[in-house]
């Protein structure tokens, strides 16, 4: 792992290269706008103040030309701390125009795919939201072929993201050449014909909660590469997250920067879930929707309510004061 | 000093070696991993770390599943001897605990209130790759490893890698990633399903664990099978504890 300091956030975080082979610095390298919510800035300005503080960033970063300052090439050069990959993923959506508003869900995570191409190299992303059953409900793509494609795997039943979704893991083709056609038949032929030469299907998932599929569709077949399936994972979380915070209205303006917020143990906020599952009576889906939920109405740390609810301190079956 | 036969190590390393069988499971053969590095070392508690993709090290197996000693394991996400070594891809040998509050200021106090004396990390790496760490806990007055233990185990550990990593990277490099995944998130249903089983019978989720693998002995069914169970339908197993 290569490393350095990036200049201008001017309190040394390491900074290293998730694309690409050769360690090319770049004058914007670590120019990353960090939150994407452009639309978020004007509702709550005590949040931007205080977030202006906490990360010294020029205002033509968040207002101007720093939406399109940060092309993700080989030698970029990223933040690495734990919240990394969430603020990559965060910069990467935030650069793509925001979808409108009447799409609802379906909009904001077709904008997640179009980030997720740009961010990984594709040439098409797909998602699928789905029961735990199967049974197909919101979709998302980055495109009208690739929506087409990922519609084929569940008219003919099989596919990559059928697999990733009942398997409970990725499904990771670097070259639909490769016994591909005798895994999904019926939709290996319409996706090369389509020109897609690999697939990467991420499941959407947290534990035993599973909401669906994101596919990432490559022209060329190639491996995805460590950092590139980081990033994959990354923006499966994100699109986690936002379907969780989607459940309830109180969560519907969920805090971005929530996401990857790991201070403390993650098994407590996971134990949590399996609580108020039964407090609520509900599925462990509706769970972690209430939990975030419950974090957002209070402001507090997700890991705080978790804790709470581990120790008894806190039920969600109870009607807030 | 290892008292294990020349014999009886030759075979733990083959077995070790085999990952290739059908229906093969990550969760398993790390259980199989940490259990063979107990019998080389006496017994002493070992348990096995990987790390997710933002590098975060996530308890997988364990010899021995006391509860008090999982908790050790999942300390370790951000600091302790697992984090150490696997970040710098070298083993951390004989650390006397006692003296390890300032290096590990969460982790070492409990794990000497957990009676251990002194602590050992090996990564899981092979060449610059490195997918986890291998923890072993020591319990009696001074604790050490000696060098030829220590030589044994991190061979023990390089060749899990090596099976893991090699051959996959050969036939299909995405499989191991995938399987890999897919353990990682078996081991949060299982913490859910802890947190339901502590909350619909009035106990702990230490308890509930104790419930759970009880559960998954008696009638002979994975742990995560049974933890899945809990999470779709807890009334279905009504005989649980």
């Amino acid at each position: 792992m290569q490393g350095g300091t990036a200049g201008g956030w001017g309190d040394g975080w390491t900074v290293t290269r998730i694309h690409g082979r050769h360690h090319r610095p770049r004058r914007h390298a670590a120019v990353l706008p960090a939150w994407p919510a452009q639309e978020r800035l004007s509702a709550d300005r005590t949040r931007v103040w205080w977030k202006w503080r906490r990360w010294p960033i020029k205002a033509a970063h968040l207002f101007g030309e720093a939406r399109h300052a940060y092309r993700p090439v080989p030698g970029d050069l990223v933040r690495v701390s734990d919240q990394d990959l969430y603020a990559v993923v965060r910069g990467l959506i935030a650069a793509e125009p925001p979808a409108d508003a009447a799409s609802g869900v379906s909009g904001s995570l077709s904008r997640l795919c179009r980030a997720a191409v740009r961010g990984l190299r594709a040439s098409g992303a797909g998602m699928s939201v789905m029961t735990g059953t199967g049974i197909r409900g919101v979709t998302a793509a980055s495109d009208p072929e690739a929506e087409r494609i990922e519609e084929i795997q569940f008219t003919t039943g099989e596919g990559p993201c059928l697999d990733a979704f009942h398997g409970r893991r990725p499904v990771l083709v670097s070259s639909l050449a490769d016994g591909a056609s005798e895994r999904w038949p019926g939709w290996v032929v319409p996706a090369r014909a389509s020109g897609i030469g690999a697939v990467f299907a991420i499941p959407l998932q947290i534990g035993a909660a599973r909401l669906g599929v994101l596919d990432i569709f490559r022209r060329d077949p190639s491996r995805l590469a460590e950092g590139d399936l980081a990033l994959a994972l990354t923006f499966a979380e994100v699109a986690v997250s936002h379907l969780l915070d989607s459940q309830q209205e109180a969560g519907a303006a969920g805090d971005p920067d929530r996401l990857g917020e790991s201070l403390g143990s993650r098994t407590v906020l996971f134990q949590a879930q399996g609580m108020v599952m039964v407090q609520i009576g509900g599925s462990i889906t509706d769970a972690m929707a209430a939990i975030r939920a419950h974090a957002y109405a209070e402001d507090r740390r997700l890991n705080d309510v978790a804790t709470d609810i581990v120790a008894g301190r806190l039920r969600l079956d109870s009607p807030r004061p | 000093m290892t008292t294990v036969s020349p014999q009886r190590l030759a075979h733990v390393f083959v077995e070790v070696a085999d990952t290739l069988i059908d229906e093969f499971d990550l969760i398993e053969f790390l259980h199989l991993l940490t259990s063979r590095t107990a019998e080389l070392l006496d017994s002493s508690p070992v348990g096995l770390l990987l790390a997710d993709h933002h590098g975060r090290l996530e308890f997988m197996a364990a010899s021995q599943e006391d509860v008090e000693l999982l908790e050790l394991f999942q300390a370790q996400e951000q600091e302790g001897p697992c984090f150490d070594a696997y970040t710098t891809g070298e083993p951390v040998v004989n650390a006397d605990l006692g003296q390890a509050a300032g290096r590990w200021p969460g982790f070492a106090p409990r794990a000497v209130h957990a009676g251990f004396r002194s602590v050992h990390a090996f990564p899981v790496r092979l060449r610059a790759t490195r997918i986890g760490a291998l923890n072993v806990f020591s319990g009696d007055v001074g604790g050490r490893l000696a060098a030829d233990d220590i030589a044994i185990v991190q061979a023990l550990a390089d060749i899990a890698a090596i099976g893991l990593l090699q051959e996959r990277a050969i036939s299909r490099g995405e499989l191991l990633t995938e399987q890999l995944q897919g353990a990682l998130n078996s081991r949060i249903v299982i913490e859910q399903a802890k947190g339901a089983v502590a909350q619909a019978r009035g106990i702990t989720t230490s308890e509930a664990f104790v419930l759970i693998r009880g559960y998954s002995r008696s009638h002979q069914v994975r742990l995560i099978d049974v933890a899945q169970t809990v999470i779709a339908d807890l009334a279905s197993i009504s005989d649980l504890g």
